[in-house]
């Protein structure tokens, strides 16, 4: 774990740790924890390393990089008997044990601010002398925080990327000097592992995407969903897209929707209260069958609520969202892998069933990095489902943009196609798009809108078994809490427990006959959400006229951790 | 060529007899032909109101949106698409009161679209609330006692966010509105054209008869429009004399000129497969 101010370079830090495992063929997972303050806030970026693959963080803390007095403060009594901090030296004229009583750990004082002002740095630098530090007492191979070092600031400067090699090396250097080198267990690197990307949730939405050939989005910043904004301003001329910041959510929906009836794959994304003001527009895309994927990254709510944290309470806001009856996708992926491939299914779903689809992520998933294999790009099939060409508008002779077909999906024309002329409309209307508000043109409209369903249902994958097919209890979650719920199974079922996991992505339309497949096998049900009513539970009444026996719920703006919900889990077993 | 007939329909406008709403149709279908617009390479998007019916009643694309977000949906149609010529059909309700963000943005972007603000000062398909350009003291069933709010200057605000065509015209004139359409539509950028219009159902104060005795053409008093200043004071004149015509006018940088993934052609014809290869190697 490092920590410090805000503006002390915690978030590279915390990169450019977690890549050089990465590098090093490890698998790692992080999250960082910080207020909604730009400089004097306190933040934290822990980083966990492992042979085998890791979906979440422990509790307990083996190496701190503690760059101020607070993070000595409040951290340290996280940090494991055996385990370190690193502090800088002018620590050591103060008796660090009567400072802070709790200490378990050993104190490795490290002169950060000198080594820094010896090499004329920047005193933000601090941050990279300890790193190389931490490289040291874990007896880590420094060569792969060299490469990362080089590849994050080589692309900037070269110099600056030099700088900070030597900066991290004076550290590396000094605690072998002190002979501290691996006081604690190696960390040895895997070799021959596969190379592993490390992304986040939001990283792997916005390649997802631009597999999709997504070539419009627009978003208003709102924390968490702000970086996908970011990935794509970066990738504005290099991938050939339009990206806008907005002058609101309402405008970044209305022009995704602009951009997708012209013909193009657009999507909007925002937080929980920026999908307040997408509301009205969303069901505009449902009743215009406008194809559009919209984001939604959860933070705890109501209102401005905890702008820089985690929870998962808009789950029932995003299942009916916007007045009136429509059909929707709503889908929330478990890790930035599943997030790649069903964002670009996303798109898919949209333009087949000409709906919006909302994927519902959050702020553990949207931020947090974690190492994943690259993508597997073989089979992805775009599909446009009945867009029309010219040729085929020409053929059809009288075009009806919302006739009333079979499947309920009507051929769709293109503004600028010849015979094609309609108009869209938000209003109710005839098959031409003519408003009409007659009892039974309502009816037919309506009931054709529905029926695509039919043919939907069957493209919604089911929820997915994790661990023994016929365990005694069944975790049941959904979204981000995957990976603690992965983490929280595997400690009780080395402990003796025989426990496996039930997870959802999609939950509208909800795949009742394959989740009842799967809740036929359990025998207890444990439910576990990050929301304070237990918004999937409910869900699962709704559609399978049964819930979970048991509910866990957290709601105090963090993400689970793996000891205190198995902890959790094993007092509900009972 | 096309003809205002080609540019039926067969649904019938359910506008009130009389409505100013008939005299602006068929000046917007008049501009079409006259500015030789291929009617499937036009839209007419509009929002919610009395006027927003009206991409029903031409025979081209037409997108009938929700309230007040006309402008969003049309920016970033011409932008997935620059072969379209857009017409955005709004009114004084749906862009000064509920649209009025999106105005000022879309202005000071310079889209290159045509705005026409169907402007009665009333709000009529709710059945007569006051509006943001009602004047002060008019009396509607929100305001009984008349209204006590200054109202909006939609010409002083378009030229504040940097406008480069600003006009006024009226549907009394319906001559004078088929010649200020065909300029907007020939202008490049966004071209704000308020229309002063009678509702005579829901407005007994400013009538066909009120409009023909204020409005006055600029273009027979020597007004030069291309002068900032001046335009910013006649933006504002408002009484028993209208100035009606184009208020000021410039050549400025469209919002689609500075879009980098354009030099490529319209958005909408360019591939969706892509390779996301190296961006995936970055992450590595």
């Amino acid at each position: 774990m490092i920590g410090g101010q805000a503006g002390y370079g915690i978030m590279t830090s915390g990169e450019l740790i977690a890549r050089s495992f990465s590098r090093g063929g490890l698998h790692v997972h992080t999250d960082v924890e910080y207020p909604s303050l730009i400089r004097g806030g306190h933040n934290t970026y822990q980083v966990v390393a492992s042979k085998d693959e890791v979906w979440g963080l422990p509790q307990r803390v083996d190496v701190l990089i503690a760059l101020d007095d607070r993070t000595m403060r409040e951290h340290t009594t996280e940090v494991h008997p055996d385990g370190q901090v690193i502090f800088d030296l002018y620590a050591q004229q103060i008796d660090v044990k009567k400072f802070i009583p709790d200490l378990k750990g050993e104190v490795v004082p490290v002169p950060l601010a000198d080594i820094v002002k010896e090499r004329k740095g920047d005193a933000v630098m601090r941050n990279t002398v300890a790193i190389g530090a931490c490289m040291a007492l874990i007896d880590y191979d420094f060569s792969h925080l060299e490469d990362v070092i080089r590849s994050t600031f080589g692309k900037k400067d070269e110099a600056i990327a030099q700088t900070n090699v030597d900066a991290a090396k004076a550290g590396y250097d000094f605690v072998m000097d002190q002979g501290k080198c691996a006081i604690r267990e190696r960390i040895s690197p895997v070799p021959g592992a596969p190379k592993r990307m490390v992304l986040t949730g939001n990283d792997a939405i916005a390649l997802g995407a631009l597999k999709a050939g997504l070539r419009w989005y627009s978003a208003y910043p709102m924390t968490p969903a702000s970086s996908i904004l970011h990935f794509m301003a970066a990738q504005e001329k290099n991938m050939g897209i339009i990206v806008r910041q907005t002058e609101d959510e309402i405008a970044a929906s209305c022009m995704a929707i602009g951009a997708a009836h012209a013909g193009v794959r657009s999507m909007a994304a925002t937080s929980g209260g920026g999908f307040c003001l997408m509301c009205e527009s969303l069901g505009l895309a449902a009743m215009s069958e406008t194809p559009m994927v919209y984001v939604l990254a959860q933070r705890p709510g109501p209102s401005t609520g905890l702008a820089t944290r985690h929870e998962q309470g808009d789950l029932q806001f995003a299942l009916d969202a916007s007045q009136g009856d429509f059909v929707r996708v709503v889908l929330a992926p478990g890790d930035a892998n599943e997030a790649f491939y069903h964002t670009f299914k996303a798109f898919n779903l949209a333009e087949k069933y000409q709906i919006p689809v909302i994927i519902v992520s959050d702020r553990y998933l949207s931020e947090t990095l974690r190492s994943t294999l690259p993508f597997d790009l073989e089979g992805m099939k775009i599909e446009r489902g009945k867009l029309l060409t010219e040729e085929e508008l020409a053929a059809k002779g009288d075009y009806l943009r919302y006739e009333d077909t079979e499947d309920g999906v009507s051929p769709r024309a293109l503004p600028g196609m010849k015979g094609g002329m309609f108009v869209a409309n938000g209003d109710d209307h005839y098959e031409s798009g003519e408003t009409n508000e007659d009892p039974e043109v309502r009816n037919k409209l309506m009931d054709k809108r529905f029926r695509k369903l039919g043919n939907l249902i069957d493209e919604i994958p089911g929820p997915k078994i994790y661990g023994p097919p016929d365990a005694d209890t069944t975790i049941v979650t959904w979204g981000s809490c995957k990976g603690p719920c992965i983490e929280a199974m595997n400690l009780l079922n080395a402990k003796g427990r025989s426990v496996n996991l039930l997870h959802f992505i999609y939950v509208k339309p909800f795949p009742r006959r394959l989740a009842l497949e799967q809740f036929k096998k359990t025998r207890l049900t444990i439910g576990v959400e990050n929301n304070r009513t237990s918004q999937f539970d409910r869900l699962l009444r709704e559609e399978l006229k049964v819930g979970t026996n048991k509910k866990i719920r957290k709601y105090d703006g963090r993400p689970y951790f793996a000891e205190p919900l198995a902890a959790q889990i094993e007092e509900a077993i009972g | 060529m096309t003809t205002t007939d080609e540019l039926r329909t067969t649904t019938i406008p359910d506008w009130c007899p009389g409505c100013g709403d008939y005299a602006i149709l068929m000046s917007v279908k008049g501009a079409i032909a006259d500015a030789g617009l291929e009617p499937h390479k036009t839209v007419i998007v509009s929002g919610i109101g009395c006027s927003s019916k009206l991409p029903h009643y031409v025979k081209t694309y037409g997108f009938h949106g929700i309230h007040g977000r006309p402008l969003p949906i049309a920016t970033a149609m011409r932008l997935a698409n620059h072969d379209l010529t857009i017409i955005v059909i709004s009114g004084d309700g749906d862009c000064y009161g509920i649209g009025m963000g999106h105005f000022i943005h879309a202005v000071r972007r310079n889209v290159n679209l045509t705005l026409l603000v169907h402007d009665n000062q009333v709000y009529g398909l709710t059945t007569g609330q006051v509006s943001p350009t009602s004047d002060q003291g008019f009396k509607t069933k929100t305001t009984p006692y008349g209204s006590v709010e200054d109202p909006v200057r939609p010409l002083a605000l378009s030229l504040a966010a940097g406008g480069s065509f600003v006009a006024r015209s009226t549907a009394v004139n319906p001559k004078h509105l088929r010649a200020t359409i065909l300029e907007g539509i020939r202008h490049k950028g966004l071209a704000h054209i308020d229309i002063m219009q009678p509702c005579v159902t829901f407005n007994h104060v400013n009538t066909y008869d009120w409009y023909r005795q204020r409005a006055y053409d600029l273009a027979q008093t020597g007004y030069d429009p291309t002068d900032r200043a001046a335009a910013l004071v006649k933006a504002r004149e408002w009484g028993d004399k209208i100035p009606i015509g184009v208020i000021y006018r410039e050549e400025r940088t469209t919002y689609e000129e500075l879009m980098p993934a354009l030099q490529a052609g319209p958005l909408v014809r360019q591939p969706l497969e892509r390779d996301i290869r190296p961006l995936m190697e970055r992450f590595v």
